[in-house]
C-alpha cells in the first residue's frame, strides 16, 4: 500500500523532507502547499507532486500523511487543523514556539483519529542511536557526564530564525536537538542554566548546563560559525563504567572527489530524516506507535524554554 | 649577551610528575645548567638527580646556591605558597607548576612576597607556549579573527591518583586540575577578566575518590560566553591521556585547534591502541622561558596575575557548585 504526502512549508525542510520520501520505498510526496508559488512550484515539480497554495484545499483532498515544515511560530494553527480534519501529522521540531501553542497541538493530538509525530531527528541518527543504545545496556555503567556541540555558521535559507518572536534562538531552535537527546537518555534535569552571546538581539550562541543532581550535561549551540566552517556536530558520554564518544565529522564511508572540484559521499548512507519519515510511514501503514509523540516534544521544548528563560534570567531555573 | 655564563637552575620537588619532563628541558636548553634537585623524599631526589645528570640537594643548599638564579617548582599545589616564599626570599626567579595556588589569599601572598623580593614568578601554563595556541593568539591580537564572542574549551583527562585527589593537598579535583589551563587561555585571548562563573560537578565518575572528577564551567566575559569541560573522564585503557581543544567564534573568523592531535598509533599486544605525540615539546618552551627571563630581565610570558585570574575561574566554579548560582568575579 502506497502511503501519500503533503509537504506544508516549501522551506529548507520541505526540501529535506522531500528529497528524503523518495528514498523511502512505498511512499510518495503527491503535494506540496506553500503560499509563495515561487518556493511552492519547484519543489512540486522537482518531487513530482501535484502544488496547491492554500492550505484548505489540501485539507479537501485524499492524502495519508500531512507533513509540516513550517517556521516553528506557524506550527500550531497548520498543526491542529491537520489533527482535527483526521490526517496523520508529521510535525518538524520544535514542537510550537511557546507552552501554550505547544498544549494546544498537545491536547489536539489526544483522541485525534490520525497519528503524529514531533521530528526530533537525533532519535535516528546514526550513531547517535547506537550512542543510546549502549548507554540502555549499561556498557558505560552509570550516564553522569554528558557533552555535546552542535556549531556551525548561521541558517542562510531563511531570515525568520533572526527574528526570536519567530525562533526563539538558536538554544531553541538547534540546541533543541541535543536537549531533547539528552533528556532522551538522560531523563528531565532538576534544573537549567544557560549563558548566551547575543547577535542583533537573537541567541546566536548557546552554553546550556543542564542538573541531574549526580551528573551534568553540557549542551552547546552556535550560529556564529564562519560561513566556511563546516556544521560541526559531537557528543561525549562519561559514565562511571566507561566513556563514547560519536563525532559527526567522522564516519564518512565513501567519498568521491572529481577534477571538476565537486565532491559526493557515501551512496548508501542514510541519515536520520530518512530514517525518523521511513518510521512514521510505516506507523502509518501497519498502525505502529511512532516513538516520538506529541507530548515528548512538549516535554522538550519545555526544557528549552526554560533554557532560554535561564539565560535572560542569569540564574538557573528549576524544572517541574 | 654572554652565552658563556650559563643561567643555573634547579628543580624543587618532583611530587608533580611534570618536573619530570621540566628537568629533561633545563638539560636540553644550552643556555642553562640544571644545578641540583631537591624532594621532600631523599629517595626520590637522588634517582632523580641520578636520572638528569645533576646533583641531590637539600632544598636549603639548593636556595643558598649562589649559582642558582632560576628554580622550578614542582611541589603539591598546597605547598606552592610555602616554597615560592623561600625561593624569593633566596632571590631565585621562580617558575611554579599550575595551579598557583590553592587559595586566592595564598596567590595573592605569593604574587607580593616575589615582586617585594624582585624576582618573577611565572606559572607554567605550558599551553600559552603551544604553536597552534599562540598561532589563535595572533590572529585575534592582529585583528583577522574579529571581535570574539564565544570560546569552547575542554581539558579532559586521565584520573592521576595520589596526591592530585587528596584535598589538603591539591586544594581540588579535576576542576581546578584542568579548568585552570583553559581558562588560562580564555583570558589571555580575551584580554580581559571574567566577569562571573557558574559550574556543575563533583565525584561523579569513579566511585568513592572523595574529590570531582568530573563537571562543566562556564564563564562569562560580558562580551563573550566560555565553556570548559575539565573532566577526568578518560578511562584507562583510553588511547592518549586526554586533549586540550579549543574553538574560538570570532566575527571574522572561526578558530580551532586540538593541541594534542600530533601523534602516531600504535597497538601492541594487549597494551592495545596508543597516540604517542610527536607535536612541539610545549615544557621545553615554557622552561626556555624561565631561562631567556632570567638572562634577558624580561617578564615571562605567563606570570603570577594570570595564575591567579585563572585559579579564581576554578575556586568560583566551586563556590558556585556549593551555591547553585553563578558566583561574581574577582572573588571577595
Amino acid at each position: 500500500m502506497e502511503i501519500t504526502v503533503a509537504i506544508v512549508g516549501a522551506g529548507f525542510m520541505g526540501e529535506t523532507h522531500a528529497s528524503s520520501y523518495a528514498k523511502i520505498n512505498g511512499a510518495r510526496v503527491k503535494y506540496v502547499c506553500d503560499i509563495d508559488p515561487e518556493k511552492g512550484k519547484p519543489l512540486a515539480s522537482s518531487a513530482g507532486a501535484d502544488y496547491l497554495p492554500d492550505f484548505d484545499v489540501l485539507l479537501g483532498r485524499e492524502v495519508d500523511i500531512v507533513d509540516v515544515c513550517l517556521p516553528t511560530a506557524l506550527h500550531r494553527p497548520f498543526a491542529v487543523r491537520a489533527l482535527e480534519e483526521g490526517f496523520n501529522l508529521f510535525l518538524e521540531k520544535p514542537l510550537a514556539i511557546d507552552m501554550d501553542e505547544g498544549n494546544a497541538i498537545c491536547n489536539a493530538s489526544r483522541g485525534a483519529p490520525g497519528l503524529s509525530m514531533v521530528g526530533h531527528v537525533l532519535r535516528f541518527w546514526p550513531g547517535f542511536t547506537e550512542l543510546r543504545e549502549r548507554v540502555a545496556a549499561g556498557e558505560l555503567g552509570e550516564p553522569r557526564h554528558v557533552l555535546a556541540y552542535r556549531v556551525g555558521p548561521p541558517p542562510a535559507w531563511a531570515k525568520w530564525y533572526m527574528d526570536m518572536s519567530k525562533s526563539n534562538g538558536v538554544i531553541f531552535d538547534l540546541g533543541i536537538h541535543d536537549l531533547d537527546f539528552v533528556r532522551w537518555v538522560m531523563g528531565t534535569p532538576r534544573s537549567v542554566f544557560a549563558q548566551v552571546h547575543d547577535k542583533d538581539g537573537v541567541h546566536a550562541h548557546g552554553q546550556v548546563l543542564l542538573d541531574y543532581g549526580l551528573g551534568e550535561a553540557l549542551v552547546e549551540c552556535s550560529w556564529l560559525g564562519s560561513p566556511s566552517f563546516p556544521f560541526t556536530t559531537y557528543m561525549e558520554i562519561a559514565g562511571t563504567g566507561g566513556l563514547a564518544t560519536v563525532d559527526g565529522r567522522a564516519g564518512n564511508a565513501f567519498s568521491i572527489f572529481t577534477a571538476d572540484g565537486s565532491t559526493s559521499g557515501d551512496p548508501f548512507h542514510e541519515d536520520g530524516y530518512v530514517r525518523e519519515l521511513r518510521h512514521f510511514v510505516d506507523c502509518v501503514r501497519d498502525g505502529g506507535e511512532p516513538v516520538v509523540p506529541m507530548s515528548e516534544g512538549l516535554e522538550t521544548i519545555k526544557l528549552s524554554l526554560s533554557a532560554v528563560e535561564s539565560a535572560g534570567a542569569g540564574g538557573p531555573v528549576k524544572m517541574g | 649577551m654572554i652565552w658563556m655564563e650559563k643561567v643555573g637552575v634547579g628543580v624543587i620537588s618532583f611530587e608533580h610528575f611534570h618536573a619530570m619532563s621540566y628537568a629533561a628541558a633545563f638539560n636540553s636548553i644550552r643556555e642553562c645548567k640544571l644545578v641540583g634537585v631537591a624532594d621532600p623524599d631523599p629517595g626520590r631526589g637522588r634517582e632523580m638527580a641520578s636520572r638528569y645528570s645533576t646533583r641531590y640537594m637539600s632544598v636549603e643548599d639548593l636556595l643558598a646556591d649562589g649559582s642558582i638564579s632560576a628554580v622550578c617548582i614542582g611541589s603539591a599545589n598546597a605547598r606552592h605558597r610555602e616554597d615560592v616564599g623561600l625561593a624569593a626570599e633566596a632571590g631565585k626567579n621562580i617558575m611554579v607548576e599550575k595551579p598557583i595556588a590553592t587559595s586566592v589569599e595564598d596567590a595573592r601572598w605569593m604574587i607580593e612576597k616575589c615582586r617585594k623580593e624582585g624576582v618573577f614568578l611565572q606559572v607554567a601554563f605550558v599551553m600559552r607556549y603551544s604553536p597552534i595556541a599562540m598561532e589563535a593568539k595572533k590572529a585575534i591580537e592582529g585583528g583577522s579573527a574579529g571581535e570574539i564572542q564565544a570560546i569552547s574549551g575542554t581539558n579532559h583527562g586521565s584520573m592521576p591518583g595520589g596526591w592530585f585527589v587528596d584535598r589538603e593537598l591539591s586544594g581540588g579535583g579535576a576542576i581546578l586540575d584542568h579548568t585552570v589551563h583553559v581558562a588560562d587561555l580564555m583570558n589571555w585571548y580575551l584580554g580581559s577578566r571574567a566577569r562571573s562563573v557558574f559550574a556543575l560537578g563533583g565525584n561523579r565518575l569513579h566511585e568513592g575518590l572523595g574529590i570531582d572528577d568530573s563537571g562543566f564551567v562556564l564563564v562569562d566575559y560580558g562580551s563573550a560566553v566560555g565553556s570548559i569541560d575539565p573532566s577526568w573522564s578518560r578511562p584507562e585503557g583510553h588511547p592518549i591521556w586526554g586533549d586540550v581543544r579549543m574553538r574560538i567564534f570570532g566575527s571574522e573568523a572561526t578558530i580551532e585547534f586540538d593541541g594534542f592531535s600530533q601523534n602516531i598509533g600504535i597497538t601492541k599486544g594487549g597494551d592495545g591502541y596508543r597516540l604517542i605525540g610527536y607535536g612541539s615539546d610545549l615544557d621545553l618552551y615554557t622552561c626556555r622561558d624561565l631561562v631567556e627571563s632570567t638572562l634577558n630581565g624580561s617578564r615571562p610570558r605567563s606570570t603570577g596575575e594570570d595564575g591567579l585570574a585563572a585559579l579564581e575561574i576554578a575556586l568560583g566554579a566551586y563556590r558556585s557548585i556549593e551555591s547553585g548560582e553563578p558566583v561574581s568575579l574577582p572573588l571577595d
